[in-house]
């Protein structure tokens, strides 16, 4: 096979595994908009969302098992915001974000109370041939996770641009206080963008478990999105789906064609080298927003 | 007149150990125009943040004393209920949402406001500022000072308010836009019959459009009166217009003294009654 074609197929991979990667990310965007903290528990919400479907599947079926996640995933959000958010309305970033960090032991603790801590695998039932597109081969199974991740990142940019929660969200983004003064009701809001990151931790976990299997390391996938949310800014939906997808290229690329010369490993250190190089050259993003100031 | 809202005794501490405000009375009457003056640091927008309770993002809380706005206690109500129920805030600084577009921030005025109303209130908000139809799709924060100060304004108006809490519309802008601002206020509180408490520093233009004042000095009110009154009160004209009659500066300290007299005699006036 030749170079070319080596490359676009790594280049597409790369497309595909970057776009499960943004999932991840817009968790971390979604509630950084809504309260500007760095939501640390977001990879255990990602953990316990899988092992909550992975453990109600032989029970009832993935279908019943995919609602009652879902439904699951929203009382832990409503919950977490009511019982750790909701009081700490005013306090510093800091404060909210050492709160995360005790919610995401929380859920780590609990999954592991209720269903055990056996790494489990994850069958979607998606196709395991490759597509074969000249001398070029696709994973199926990556196409149809991209596909879900791309309807989703959608139906989020649709929600935040074009309905009055999302406006709300883009209000209290830009200037919690302000937001308030307006009469935007920062609990439900704050509420709905919970459910949102824990819905999205859903889909990214079913994806990913599907991919990798579901176990504890799943928790660790959240360094993953850290390049990601450098490269796109952190408060970015469409940063979240770029950055995801450059991550993504270069660990691909990267793996393809430096790995073979180092023997392998290039992957796991191609997006920190990238989010570096992001950081010199545009530290808040390729989308991130610099402060308005006009007076 | 009845008053939409009166303050009683309230008092306000920051991060429970910074007292601010020492048992403020104030009253805006049904459909009135009222201004709240003082200096800085005076407590101006700590009393309009108890009202339209936005203390507490500022570890601030009323400690003690009432709110009543039509009659009902208000005091930690949630201030997006309070919003509904018709209070609004037009904060320090204007307080746009930069990333938004002009139109997107007047939308968020009627965030408490059924959709069906959303267009009406527009076009409304339009009449009163044409300058912002054109701008509606511009993002609020590259709008000119002037401007913003009228998307502030007419994000309130979105709310269909009973009340609103202006805390200084003409910090930083031109003494003609001030005067077309004011103007504006003044024919909202007219023609829509919206009660208006105003804080400000610009007391000549405040008193220019108000029926009644309240002047405001370390966290109480230090005199109050019809707006006429109080262009005509010498200490008032000393204190916040910078004017003296003989022409020559007067210190602070004096005009302060002076008037702590003068409200020393009024007390043993009313204690003689
Ligand atoms: N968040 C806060 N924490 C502690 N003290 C505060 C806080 N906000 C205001 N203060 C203090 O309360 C006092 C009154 O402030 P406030 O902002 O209400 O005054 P103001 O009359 O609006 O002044 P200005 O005309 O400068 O806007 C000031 O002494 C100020 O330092
Ligand atoms: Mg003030």
């Amino acid at each position: 096979m030749n170079d070319l074609a080596f490359a676009v197929e790594l280049t597409i991979t790369g497309v595909l595994i970057g776009l499960l990667y943004s999932m991840i990310a817009l968790g971390f965007v979604l509630i950084f908009k809504a309260s500007s903290v760095f939501n640390f528990a977001q990879g255990a919400m990602t953990l316990f969302s899988a092992l909550t479907l992975v453990g109600l599947i032989p029970l009832v079926g993935f279908w019943l098992a995919l609602v009652g996640a879902v439904l699951i995933m929203c009382v832990v959000a409503l919950v977490a915001e009511r019982v750790a958010f909701r009081p700490l309305i005013g306090s510093s970033p800091l404060v909210i974000f050492m709160a995360t960090i005790g919610l995401a032991y929380i859920l780590e603790g609990f999954a592991q109370m209720v269903w055990g801590t056996q790494p489990h695998g994850l069958k979607l039932g998606l196709p395991v041939d490759p597509l074969k597109l000249g001398s070029i081969f696709i994973s199926k199974s990556d196409l149809i996770s991209a596909g879900v991740a791309g309807v989703l990142v959608a139906l989020l940019i649709v929600f935040f641009q074009y309905t009055k929660i999302g406006l709300g969200l883009r209000a209290i983004a830009n200037d919690q206080i302000a937001a308030q003064s307006v009469g935007i009701d920062l609990r439900k809001v704050w509420a709905i963008a919970w459910i949102l990151a824990g819905f999205v931790a859903l889909v990214a976990g079913m994806l990913w478990g599907s991919r990798i299997g579901v176990h504890f390391a799943m928790s660790l996938i959240a360094l993953k999105a850290l390049p990601v949310l450098i490269i796109g800014g952190i408060e970015s939906i469409p940063g979240a789906i770029v950055g995801g997808i450059i991550v993504g290229v270069a660990e691909a690329l990267g793996e393809g064609f430096i790995g073979p010369y180092v023997g392998g490993g290039v992957q796991d250190v191609m997006a920190y080298l990238v989010a570096l190089i992001f950081l010199l050259i545009r530290p808040y993003g390729i989308f991130g927003q610099a402060a308005i100031e006009r007076v | 007149m009845s008053p939409i809202l009166q303050m009683r005794g309230v008092e306000v501490c920051y991060d429970r150990a910074i007292h601010v405000l020492h048992g403020l009375n104030l009253h805006v009457p049904e459909k009135g125009i009222v201004a709240l003056l003082g200096p800085n640091g005076a407590g101006k927008s700590t009393t309009l943040k108890a009202i339209s309770n936005l203390l507490k993002a500022e570890r601030g809380a009323v400690t003690n004393g009432s709110i009543l706005f039509e009659g009902s206690p208000i005091v930690g109500k949630n201030p997006a209920f309070l919003v509904r129920s018709g209070i609004f805030q037009v904060m320090e600084g204007r307080r746009l949402f930069t990333q938004l577009t002009v139109e997107e921030n007047l939308r968020t005025g009627a965030y408490s406001r059924a959709s069906s109303s959303l267009s009406a209130n527009l076009e409304l908000v339009y009449q009163y500022f044409p300058r912002l139809a054109e701008r509606r799709r511009q993002k609020a924060g590259y709008l000119s000072g002037g401007e913003q100060q009228m998307v502030a304004i007419g994000r309130s108006l979105m709310a269909q308010p009973k009340l609103v809490l202006l805390d200084e519309p003409s910090m930083g802008l031109a003494p003609i836009l001030v005067q077309e601002i004011f103007g504006i206020i003044q024919n909202l509180n007219k023609q829509e019959g919206l009660s208006v408490l105003l804080a400000e520093q610009n007391a000549v233009m405040a008193l220019s459009i108000v029926q009644y004042g309240f002047v405001m000095d370390n966290g109480r009110v230090a005199m109050e009166g019809p707006a006429e009154e109080l262009r005509r009160d010498q200490s008032v004209k000393e204190f916040y217009l910078g004017a003296s009659e003989k022409g020559e500066h007067q210190s602070y300290a004096a005009i302060l003294q002076r008037k702590r007299m003068a409200a020393r005699e009024r007390q043993r006036e009313a204690a003689g009654h």
